[in-house]
């Protein structure tokens, strides 16, 4: 058991993977609404509040990287603002009380607003403004916010049953370290 | 320490303290002065160290002719530009000098740094250029001399890489070109004129030139880069500059320590100048165009001939067609005139608009106004007859010919006008004298300006007078100055627009002046100045009608004739000294219909070859009937059973 | 920074593994699509599919008229083709693809579809559809190919107004709200008007541009105003609302002219 725990980070991966392949099969039949779901922040948020800083970093660079494979931004872009944000999240951690879903859910609004912003400027930086308009980027930040709303908690109770089942039980670990 | 050394101490202390409390106040008091009070003062100081503007002109209105049809327009120039200020660019110089100055160190060879620089950057806009060559397909070079100016001039403005690209090749780089990429297309404007040389004097031509920016367009202080615009040089392109040329655009730009730029910080786009309609008629203006054209047999092609045509609206004085030959082809003109066109538009004065510029003498059709001034004065009437035996001789002895080699025999006035009989009128010239004729002249408008409202008409029309036959001559005026007033030769000098003026007073019968290009609205038309009394009663005008439609039927100017227009017409050959030979000159005045004159006329050729004889009535009369049937067949209503000069007759 | 510092040949083939590393699962959700519609087909009675059936018999006669009208037209045309001694135009081989994944945001508009390098699809290539213009191929694997969509801001056409010669540039503007895909045309000419809302000029490819053939729907000019020199007209361009939920495209090959 002992070994999963140090690859739990290659769980979490998958588990995100799993998260955006279906997010992305939503965004095609979405397409035709004009709406995109974006819940990149709340993958960082579960690996920065529920992993340690390598396992959490390991965790989010395949991820990151696969995203990054399919955009017409700098190979690079999602990877670099994503593990900027981790970080900083990583190091606020302590501030929040972990345990509590309301700032679980908190953290991923926040970390997704971030990368939603920092999407936007890298679209607004090498594609050109002119093809950004207000309406549709209000219309998706408030999309995804409220799918994130709706699905965090399920989302983070998915990922700490599917490390549990590989017998990482992360709320003990968290009470032991306290 | 003691106490005393202490005080002491404590007291320079205090002195430093205070020194230093005062230069410490002292620069917050300066910096809080500057901060809080002149903050507007330096803050515009930065402005103006930072901020470049750079003013676009905007596009010249159209000119319409009086249907609404477009004459002059403006048409797209298209060309491949880089933007010089992108940051890649830039780079790029950067990189392209450090390499040709590696490559010089390497070879231990010396360098200019400016020479070095001017190398790399036309370099970099070379391998530019290479790209859009290899787009289109060509080989352009790049002016490495261009390049510098531009950068030193106009360094915020795009430099263009390739001058008018086809519509074709445009596309091309549309979808080519990268949209972020420094090379763009670019679009400037140019003049269009669909009508090619036609009316090319009157309408006129534009020259390029860096403008200098509408007044009240913000950032006068600012350092201003200007784009090329265009002033109108001639014709209606001049005189009415200030309505074709809209309203310049600007664009206001924060620029880096190097003068690149930053951001654009206000912007105003270029509005486009007003439109005006002319009076001209392009149907007529082309039908008296065609009509200069004429097959030359000894030559075997066709050849235009050299003069002027004029049609005026009797009634409003507006000009309904002028030509001037030869012309130039407007689209020559534009963007810029080449030497080599330049040259060929000088050829025979081809600059010249002589419809308002050229001056000549009136010959016969001046036979009318020395009637009109010699039975103003009661020194003919209508039954004065007088006999040409085909010459007149002086009581020197000289001899003055009659055109007609055997004589008019004995001939009343509307006879001689009808056969423009020159002894009937020395003999009136003789008996009316200089004095009268010349005020008579003076009076229907011959000796000013018509007041056109076109440029550069010229002021060197002139009726003769003793007083300029001295000043020129220094000698006396003699009877044979007489002689050659009356005929309309000697000293006189008009243009074909006055005497197309004086066709409509005659026919009138009221002296009009300040003929128009400009369509004019009814309220314009009722604004015009009003005609003067010509003086002659209904019967002596008459006199002069019957001599004009008899010359238009049977006499000199039949070749006038169109079906339908009853029409008065007045020929005449004059003369002009040139080369030590004489060139003729043949000319036509007419007006139609004779009863309410719609329109009047006058046309001039130039003979092109010394001694050849040149008759009014053949070369000029068909150019007029062209123009007349050109305005019939707009203006049927113009068209009425001929009366015959018999039925007019006494 | 570490990552800025890597060579870019190490970035492209990363990019390239996770690329192709992923896309199989991509390419089965596409399988998976097609499966559900065809046991949705499955679930139609029998009569349902009689009658669509016959609605398809009756369209495939009406298109072999069509067809065979169009094989003389082609004929007349490369006869006096052939008299004027025009250049050969290019020839185009249609590739039908499938649309993978649709990823239609505010920021860009593009879509990837099931064929790649399997079918020899180059980059550059025009992707079209049955309402005109898509886009183009910006990216080419192993078994998809990626497809900026026009409204993209980086794409950009030399299009003209239908029944017009003039070339005009068209750019995308993005898209707005509820996915209505706009676009930006420029250098309009100025006699160019808008007088009928129900009749919009329809810009269509220039075929001057020498990417897209001529003739193919872009959009509609919805609005007009003053330009930048003051010479042409700006225009909003209201491209096709389908362009978000398309399924099947057609990427145009172009084959190299016969010696």
């Amino acid at each position: 058991m002992i070994s999963f725990s140090n690859y739990r980070w290659l769980l979490v991966a998958a588990g995100h993977y799993i998260t955006l392949f279906f997010l992305t099969q939503a965004n095609y039949y979405l397409s035709s609404t004009g709406i995109q779901l974006f819940a990149l922040g709340m993958l960082i948020s579960f690996s920065a509040l529920e992993l340690n800083y390598k396992q959490g970093m390991l965790s989010i660079v395949p991820v990151t990287l696969f995203i990054d494979s399919k955009l017409p931004l700098p190979f690079g872009f999602t990877l670099i603002a994503s593990i900027t944000l981790f970080t900083i999240a990583h190091v606020l951690r302590s501030r929040v009380r972990r345990k509590v879903t309301s700032s679980a859910l908190a953290t991923s609004i926040l970390l997704n607003l971030a990368s939603f912003a920092a999407y936007t400027f890298g679209a607004i930086r090498y594609l050109g403004a002119e093809g950004i308009h207000f309406g549709p980027l209000a219309l998706n930040l408030f999309a995804s916010t409220l799918v994130v709303v709706l699905i965090n908690r399920f989302f983070f109770d998915m990922q700490i049953g599917a490390l549990s089942i590989f017998g990482i039980n992360l709320a003990e670990e968290q009470r032991e370290a306290r | 320490m003691n106490a005393e050394e202490k005080m002491k101490y404590q007291g320079r202390l205090l002195l430093f303290y205070g020194l230093l409390a005062l230069m410490i106040s002292t620069l917050l008091g300066t910096v809080g002065y500057r901060q809080l009070i002149e903050t507007d003062f330096f803050s515009e100081r930065v402005k103006v160290q930072n901020h470049r503007r750079i003013v676009t002109p905007a596009p010249r209105g159209n000119i319409y002719d009086r249907e609404g049809r477009l004459l002059v327009g403006n048409k797209p120039k298209f060309s491949a530009v880089v933007y010089l200020s992108d940051a890649g660019v830039r780079s790029a110089f950067r990189n392209e000098y450090r390499i040709l100055v590696r490559d010089y160190r390497e070879r231990n060879e010396d360098y200019r740094t400016g020479r070095l620089q001017k190398q790399a950057r036309a370099n970099v806009i070379q391998t530019y250029l290479d790209d859009v060559n290899r787009m289109l397909g060509r080989e352009d070079k790049v002016d490495i001399e261009k390049v510098s100016t531009h950068l030193n001039y106009n360094p915020l403005l795009p430099f263009p890489i390739i001058d008018d690209i086809t519509r074709e090749e445009f596309a091309v780089l549309l979808e080519s070109l990268p949209v972020q990429s420094p090379v763009q297309v670019y679009v400037s404007n140019q003049r269009n004129y669909p009508y090619e040389s036609t009316a090319s004097h009157t309408l006129g031509y534009v020259s390029s030139t860096v403008l200098t920016p509408d007044e009240g367009l913000p950032g006068e202080d600012l350092t201003t880069f200007a784009e090329k615009g265009t002033f109108g040089r001639s014709g209606v392109e001049k005189q009415f500059d200030d309505i074709l040329q809209g309203e310049m655009g600007m664009e206001i730009w924060v620029v880096d320590p190097y003068g690149f730029q930053v951001e654009s910080q206000e912007r105003r786009y270029p509005t486009k100048g007003n439109d005006i309609q002319l009076s001209l008629d392009i149907d007529i203006q082309n039908a008296a165009e065609n009509a200069f054209w004429y097959y030359d047999q000894s030559e075997g092609k066709d050849k235009e001939n050299i003069g002027a045509a004029v049609m005026l609206d009797a009634s409003t004085l507006e000009v309904l067609a002028m030509v001037s030959k030869p012309d130039y082809d407007l689209n020559d003109t534009t963007p810029f005139i080449s030497n080599e066109t330049y040259e060929k538009m000088k050829e025979n004065s081809g600059l010249q608009n002589r419809a308002i510029q050229g001056v000549y003498p009136p010959g016969s059709p001046f036979k009318l106004l020395t009637s009109a001034a010699a039975m103003k004065a009661n020194i003919i009437s209508a039954d004065t007859a007088h006999y040409c035996p085909g010459y007149y001789r002086f009581s020197s002895g000289a001899v003055q010919r009659c055109w007609k080699q055997t004589g008019h025999q004995e001939e009343i006035l509307w006879e001689a006008i009808r056969d423009s009989c020159n002894v009937y009128f020395y003999l009136t010239g003789l008996d009316t004298g200089v004095d009268i004729i010349s005020n008579e002249a003076t009076y229907w408008g011959l000796a000013n300006r018509t007041g056109i409202d076109l440029p550069h008409e010229t002021g060197s029309m002139r009726v003769g007078t003793k007083e300029y036959k001295r000043k020129i001559t220094g000698q006396a005026w003699y009877a044979g100055d007489d002689t050659n007033l009356a005929i309309g030769q000697g000293f006189t000098r008009l243009t074909p627009l006055q005497m197309a003026v004086f066709a409509a007073s005659v026919g009138r019968n009221e002296v009009v002046s300040t003929p128009s290009i400009l369509r004019l609205s009814p309220q314009q038309v009722a604004q015009r100045p009003p005609p003067k009394a010509t003086g002659l009663t209904k019967d002596q005008h008459q006199i002069l009608l019957n001599g004009m439609i008899a010359s238009a039927q049977m006499g000199s100017s039949q070749r006038i004739k169109v079906d339908g227009l009853s029409i008065a017409a007045k020929t005449g050959t004059a003369e002009v000294a040139k080369d030590g030979g004489k060139i003729e000159l043949a000319w036509i005045v007419a007006f139609a219909p004779v009863e309410n004159p719609q329109v009047s006329l006058a046309v001039i050729i130039e003979g092109q070859t010394l001694n050849e004889n040149f008759f009014g009535g053949v070369h000029a009369a068909p150019i007029a009937r062209a123009m007349l049937e050109a305005y019939t067949s707009k203006n049927p209503d113009a068209l009425t059973p001929p009366p015959t000069a018999t039925a007019a007759l006494p | 920074m570490a990552w800025l510092m890597l060579p870019v040949f190490i970035k492209s083939i990363a990019k390239t593994s996770f690329y192709e590393f992923q896309a199989p699962v991509s390419l089965t959700s596409s399988y998976v699509r097609d499966l559900q519609d065809f046991w949705a087909a499955r679930t139609k009675s029998k009569n349902e599919l009689y009658e669509a059936g016959q609605g398809l018999a009756r369209l495939n006669a009406a298109y072999e008229l069509t067809a065979l009208e169009n094989n003389t037209l082609r004929d007349e045309i490369s006869r006096l083709e052939n008299l004027l001694q025009l250049p050969s135009r290019p020839d185009y081989q249609y590739e039908i693809a499938r649309v993978v994944e649709r990823d239609f945001n505010a920021w860009w508009q593009r879509i990837i579809i099931r064929k790649g390098r399997d079918y020899g699809i180059p980059v550059g290539a025009p992707v079209v559809f049955v309402g005109g213009v898509v886009g183009r191929v910006s990216e080419v694997h192993a078994y998809t190919s990626v497809v900026d969509i026009i409204s993209n801001s980086h794409l950009r056409l030399a299009v003209v107004i239908g029944g017009d010669n003039r070339p005009m540039s068209y750019r995308g503007g993005g898209a707005e709200s509820f996915a209505t895909p706009v676009g930006i045309a420029e250098f309009i000419p100025v006699d160019i008007q808008i007088s009928d809302t129900n009749d919009l000029p329809t810009l269509v490819t220039s075929g001057m541009g020498g990417v897209y053939p001529a003739g193919i729907r872009v959009g509609e000019i919805r609005r007009l105003k003053q330009g930048a020199g003051g010479m042409f007209y700006d225009g909003e361009v209201l491209l096709d609302e389908r362009l978000a939920s398309l399924t099947e495209v057609a990427v145009m090959i172009q084959i190299p002219p016969e010696r």
